[in-house]
């Protein structure tokens, strides 16, 4: 039977102890972190986002000194459908100005995705959330999710379920020097 | 309002005590005092009574729909009938932590009322271990997720909920609450948390013992004596809970299949496996008083696992169905898994060399070497679900990424593991103890591995062409062969020594030796399960189709004809819509079933019931998944055929059957060890 | 198009065909040019010959278009997507295979397979598609490659650790000494057996 303080007991309770460490300091960091996604204040993840269509890439980093407004959304929700048109109606009333609307499309199919941008007549750039790797950097819960991200790539504002223009107006005029 | 108050109140008495029996004990301990442990004794037995009136008085609160309690408002409604409102104290986190707590009281109350004689020295610790661990949950209770605050509205109209109201709020009473999650209103589900939950804390029992044991560093056996019983129905309940799991997804979920290999269902696996190994490593140490430290290791391992488990489950790390909702109880819950993992670990590090086996194993080939392997395939089953559970976390962590671990996994990395458990169970029974020349071993098994051959043969005459089916058949009839053989065996013998008859001689070895014709009994539900499950796994067959109004959907040789669609409002808030559909097997009128869909208005969830048509040798399932509109009156259904898996039920029950013989209660045995620390004194058994 | 809903069969069938015709009335034209001498046919003829393969060719693939119908029964049927729906999760139903949730993305989702296995996209194709679109969390177990790769290995890890845990764990305890007792424990008879079996059940029974 194995005695304590042999080196193969030593050496088989140190790895259990690694092991243990690890999972634990795992578990831990897991909590620490949680599920929720960067808050305000924080610096907002960066993202490149592919447009429909057109291919064309959008990264956060390339748009700072603009107020990117990052609206998640998906042609399968219901409440999305009532927010394109507010957001369309914000990207008519910032067109000259240095603010961009990115939709991004999540958990969608492309030919319903268009389906959708045509039937809102949506102008502001959209893409697919290509391996959900933007939906998992913000560490969304569902659609629709709004993010108001400075010029300086902090994140100003997170709404959680549909927005409405008044309410983006309202903290894009808050942000205006 | 007084009412949640005063179940609040309730609550931190409780915890009071367990704070008082933590401290008192341990004192009691060092001054070796019996006056201070008789009362920290009384005191881990009081959070019981007072833990069961809180129970009361939320379930009261539940019927009589006390809706400005928060916890009263999330899982109640105005249209729950009362029996509901009482099973939904475990329907929501806070609930159900309420109800784990008072569990954890009632078995901790029972282990203190025992006859103590024998392990006196250790009761100290058991206590303080028990009332640590009832402790954490108390708080948990109290301070995160109480099932008492009460909904407050400020001058805003913004609701919250605390037990203490903020400044200038007021107590708000919403006129009905959300009801019931519907999936956790069949009677099913109403069962199944309550069974897991008893096994899950009936192990709480063995691990007190064993922390006893090891702190005051005891030798012998005396601690799994004393727990078996516990042990061996913490495992009933916990097999029960899984079975009845499975069956009830089986029954409403609508998806033909019993087991997801959903991160929950595994979480809850998991201590089932380390608990089966250990009431298979604990007969070692009893009769040859080897494993000593494997046991130890293995009963800290699986309460580590029970912790890991509802941590997993409660807090939102893993995402689930079972899941409930993310919570603030992460941290609490991982400094208590870190302190029961350190604190028991480096109690047994300190205590190993205490700790002598009192023989080493002779021969991989006996009795002893088989319960090794037995342990090692566990450990292995083990090892890999928990890797299964853990890697997305892992790679979520280093990628960014995150990954799904399914079924496919699982099923190719335990399935020849599990293979190897039904050839474990096919040869260990027939080996002997100590040591056992191979030719011998070759004398014992070559009439059950001939009679074997024939389940071979008729499963190749039935046209089962896939190797694994017909390996898992082969296995699956010798394992049973030798199990079945073992009864056999033991009642000829009786009758002719005894000259009693063969059902009598049968029924009396059931009497007298509960544990091992219990154990024999429980591996034949095992066998039995595995049919079933080699049955679903691998000749399940689905189609589906739409049909209109007298067309058919075939499946094997079923033909199923849509007859008619009707839709009523159930009086407890839910559209009912219900299909009747005709069953024809090989052309010939069988049975008329009605699959439906409930839709549940006030949380707008919906359950598909499946309609099912069962024989000894299949089911044939049913399910309404679509429909248009009811002019056009066709219909959309998926049909399962799902050969064998009545054999998994029937197994499940003889399973539980014989984990209920073996744990029988027999007239206390006279302890043969009054002294410590000799183990000599045991007669050698001849099992 | 009526062609989109050709089965995949029906389509490479047809586009062979077609390539088929066109290589014989290449081939015919090129011959009855070549032998234009040889032949003397007039100019004419040979134009002739060739606009006629060229319309019998189309006659023949609208034909085989007007035959759709009997094709269009080879449009995917609901097994067919539910094969497919079934090794995938959707991002909005975790946990619950694609072919059993029913929420709204997962009936788009759906969907969608069956479009493009009425594109003639195999099985694979299908699954690389929505890992390419929706990360590789969409497979029901992760492939034996990039992300995946521990996962799969680890169990393999864990059994050669336990077979050689087991197999160093028996040859040290066997080594260290022969049972002092080879232990009457042994049923070696079935009269052995008989009287083992009888001590255990008596020391049972005054027990109780």
């Amino acid at each position: 039977m194995p005695q304590s303080r042999t080196p193969r007991f030593l050496f088989i309770s140190g790895l259990i102890i690694v092991a243990l460490v690890a999972l634990l300091w795992l578990l831990g960091a897991r909590i620490v972190r949680g599920t929720d996604g960067p808050e305000r204040g924080e610096r907002a993840p960066d993202f490149t986002l592919t447009e429909f269509e057109t291919g064309e890439t959008h990264t956060l980093a390339s748009l700072e000194g603009k107020i990117v407004v990052l609206n998640f959304w998906a042609s399968w929700c219901v409440p999305c459908a009532t927010e394109a048109p507010e957001l369309e109606e914000l990207q008519q009333q910032y067109a000259d100005q240095d603010v961009v609307i990115l939709g991004v499309d999540y958990a969608d199919t492309e030919t319903d995705a268009l389906a959708f941008l045509e039937k809102y007549e949506i102008t502001y750039v959209n893409g697919p959330d290509l391996g959900t790797r933007i939906s998992q950097a913000y560490r969304i819960k569902g659609v629709p999710e709004t993010y108001v991200i400075g010029p300086d790539g902090i994140l100003e504002d997170v709404i959680i379920g549909p927005t409405t223009y008044a309410q983006l107006n309202g903290i894009l005029q808050g942000l205006a020097p | 309002m007084i009412l949640a108050d005063l179940g609040q109140l309730l609550l931190i008495l409780a915890f009071a005590c367990t704070v008082y029996a933590t401290v008192v004990s341990l004192v009691a301990a060092r001054r070796k005092h019996a006056g201070l442990l008789e009362s920290s004794r009384v005191a881990s037995i009081l959070p019981f009574p007072i833990l069961t009136a809180a129970c009361l008085l939320l379930v009261l609160m539940l019927i009589n729909g006390n809706f400005e309690v928060a916890y009263v408002t999330s899982v109640s409604s105005r249209s729950m009938p009362t029996y509901l409102r009482v099973t939904a104290l475990w329907g929501g986190q806070q609930g159900s932590l309420l109800f784990w707590s008072w569990l954890s009281s009632l078995f901790i109350a029972f282990m203190l009322m025992r006859d103590w004689r024998y392990e006196r020295d250790m009761q100290p610790y058991v206590i303080a271990t028990a009332a640590v661990t009832l402790g954490f949950y108390l708080i948990l209770n109290i301070f995160y997720e109480s099932p008492f605050q009460k909904i407050w509205i400020d001058q805003f109209g913004v609701t919250s909920s605390s037990i203490f109201p903020k400044v200038g709020a007021e107590l708000y009473i919403p006129p009905d609450g959300n009801g019931l999650n519907p999936l956790l209103r069949h009677p099913g589900m109403i069962i199944h948390p309550p069974m897991l939950y008893l096994g899950f804390i009936g192990l709480i029992v063995p691990f007190c013992f064993a922390i006893g044991a090891l702190a005051v560093g005891r030798q012998d056996d005396v601690w799994i004596r004393a727990s078996r019983r516990w042990t061996l129905v913490a495992w009933l309940f916990l097999s029960l809970g899984l079975v009845l799991g499975g069956r009830w997804a089986y029954d409403v979920l609508g998806w033909g299949g019993y087991w997801a290999w959903d991160p929950v269902e595994i979480a809850a696996f998991m201590p089932w496996l380390t608990a089966t190994a250990f009431v298979h490593s604990v007969i070692i140490q009893e009769k040859r008083g080897m494993f000593k430290h494997w046991n130890m290791v293995l009963i800290i391992l699986t309460y580590a696992l029970v912790v890991l488990g509802t941590f997993l489950t409660r807090t939102g790390v893993l995402s689930s169905v079972h899941a409930f909702a993310e919570s603030s109880l992460g941290v609490p819950f991982f400094v208590f898994l870190t302190v029961t993992l350190v604190g028991s670990l480096a109690l047994l590090i300190w205590r190993w060399n205490t700790l002598q086996n009192d023989r080493v194993l002779s021969s991989w080939l006996s009795r002893e070497g088989m319960f090794l392997l037995n342990n090692i395939v566990f450990m292995a089953i083990l090892a890999t679900c928990f890797w299964g559970v853990i890697y997305p976390i892992i790679s979520e962590a280093f990628t960014g990424q995150k990954i799904t671990v399914g079924p496919p996994f699982y099923e190719r990395t335990t399935g020849p593991m599990f293979a190897l458990m039904l050839l474990l169970m096919g040869v260990a029974p027939l080996t002997a103890w100590t040591m056992m020349s191979i030719k011998r071993l070759g004398q014992a098994i070559w009439k059950p591995a001939a009679f074997s051959l024939l389940g071979l043969a008729f499963a190749l005459v039935t046209g089962v062409r896939n190797g694994y089916a017909l390996l898992g058949i082969w296995l699956c009839t010798w394992a049973a062969a030798v199990n079945l053989y073992e009864f056999h065996r033991g009642a000829i013998a009786r009758r002719k020594t005894q000259s009693v008859g063969y059902g009598l001689a049968m029924w009396q070895l059931l009497k007298r030796d509960r544990r091992r014709y219990g154990g024999y009994m429980t591996h034949i539900g095992i066998i039995l399960m595995a049919i079933g499950i080699i049955g679903l796994e691998l000749f399940q067959t689905e189609t589906q189709g739409s049909v209109a109004v007298n067309e058919s959907l075939t499946l094997q040789d079923y033909t199923m004809t849509y007859k008619t669609l009707h839709e009523y409002e159930a009086d407890d808030g839910r559209l009912v819509t219900v299909a009747t559909v005709d069953v024809y097997q090989d052309g010939e009128f069988v049975t008329t079933l009605q699959p439906r869909r409930d839709f549940y208005f006030e949380s707008r969830q919906a359950m598909t019931i499946p309609g099912v048509h069962g024989t000894i040798e299949e089911d044939f399932y049913v399910l309404l998944v679509g429909w248009k509109d009811i002019a056009v009156e066709g219909a959309t259904f998926k049909l399962y055929h799902n050969p064998l898996v009545n054999w998994l039920w029937f197994g499940g029950l003889i399973l539980i059957l014989g984990i209920g013989v073996a744990s029988w209660p027999e007239r206390r045995e006279p302890m043969v060890l009054k002294t410590r620390p000799t183990t000599k004194a045991i007669p050698a058994a001849a099992d | 198009m009526e062609a989109t809903k050709l089965s995949k069969d029906a389509r490479t069938g047809l586009s062979s065909m077609y390539r088929c015709f066109n290589a014989l009335v290449v081939f015919i034209g090129n011959w009855s040019t070549s032998k234009r001498k040889a032949f003397q046919a007039p100019l004419a003829l040979n134009h002739v010959i060739f606009v006629s393969l060229r319309v019998m060719s189309w006659v023949l693939i609208a034909g085989f278009l007007s035959a759709t119908p009997a094709y269009a029964q080879d449009a995917p049927t609901d097994d067919d997507v539910n094969d497919i729906a079934k090794q995938l999760f959707c991002p909005t139903c975790e946990n619950v295979p694609l072919d059993q949730c029913g929420t709204s993305a997962c009936v788009q989702w759906r969907d969608t397979i069956r479009d493009l296995l009425a594109e003639g996209q195999t099985e694979s194709d299908i699954k690389a598609y929505f890992v390419a679109q929706h990360g590789e969390r969409v497979l029901n177990t992760p492939t034996f490659s990039g992300q995946g790769l521990l996962l799969w290995i680890l169990p393999m890890v864990i059994a050669v650790l336990a077979i050689g845990g087991y197999l160093s764990f028996v040859r040290r305890t066997t080594a260290v000494q022969m049972p002092v007792e080879t232990a009457n424990v042994t049923a070696a008879t079935p009269a052995d057996y008989i009287s083992q079996l009888e001590a255990e059940l008596e020391r049972r029974r005054q027990n109780d």
